[in-house]
């Protein structure tokens, strides 16, 4: 698993690629809490390169979720394809965490 | 039939994983039905690893895979943890806003998608867990695509 990042506009957007599991997950949860712990309050989670997520990666996610929102911020998905999107729809995450189809359409939804 | 003993722990996860990974490029399974397959499998060894050996006494896991003459692969998760049985652990509830919602329960919930069968029988001190998976029609070069890198 890797987590690039980068800012656009005023969110920061995190790439992930390979494995979300139950090794790799709480390096993401991690670096989500201390990212809204700086103060972030704009993120976008660009799931594009990710190959596999469990419930492990779900967990880190719906932390950094729960995080951002109590501190009125927001948390966008983007790019959820294959087994990524499938986990997600089967989970019911994509109707609490909203998921647009790229990293742009999730920066220039409104809020 | 394959055969795997590890101690259950999160470190063998990956050992694991590959292991059945390997067994399942074996056969004409889609990139995709892997992925679902190795899904279910990681939630199964991580409920082993919290539920049967609740995290501080990690025992031995026997894992093994075989072909069934009905054409099904069957996964067998064998430990010697304290009574657990994941089949009669009820689904969470999916609708819940993001403040209420919990992870506990997911684990089973893609066990259940992502198999064709599961079943649970506790055997002296055993708890052994199965999948039965329904194997592709076609042959493997079918489905090797150029969607190999993981």
């Amino acid at each position: 698993m890797e987590i690039t990042k980068r800012k656009e506009d005023n969110f920061s957007v995190l790439s992930v690629s390979g494995r979300l599991d139950a090794v790799t997950s709480p390096e993401l949860e991690k670096e989500l809490l201390s990212i809204i712990a700086e103060g972030e309050k704009s993120l976008v989670l660009d799931l594009a390169k990710l190959d596999y997520i469990s419930s492990a990666g779900l967990r880190a996610v719906l932390a950094g979720a729960k995080k951002i929102k109590q501190q009125q911020g927001t948390l966008r998905l983007a790019c959820l394809k294959g087994v990524v999107k499938e986990v997600f729809e089967v989970s019911g995450f994509d109707s609490i965490i909203p998921c647009f189809e790229t990293a742009e359409s999730a920066l220039k939804a409104g809020s | 039939m394959n055969v795997l003993t590890l101690k259950a722990d999160i470190v063998n996860l990956p050992v694991f994983l590959r292991f059945l990974t390997q067994f399942l490029k074996e056969r004409p399974f889609s990139l995709q039905r892997r992925k679902e397959i190795e899904i279910a499998a990681e939630e199964a060894f991580v409920n082993i690893i919290r539920y049967a050996y609740k995290f501080d006494k990690p025992g031995d896991l026997q894992l093994s895979f075989h072909e069934t003459a009905n054409k099904r692969v069957e996964i067998e998760f064998r430990d010697r943890g304290v009574p657990f049985d994941p089949t009669s652990m009820t689904e969470p509830d999916t609708e819940l806003s993001i403040s209420e919602r919990k992870i506990g329960g997911l684990g089973v919930l893609f066990i259940r998608r992502m198999v064709d069968g599961l079943s649970y029988r506790r055997q002296g001190d055993q708890n052994i867990l199965t999948f039965s998976i329904l194997m592709p029609e076609g042959d493997i070069a079918n489905t090797r695509g150029k969607t190999e890198a993981s």
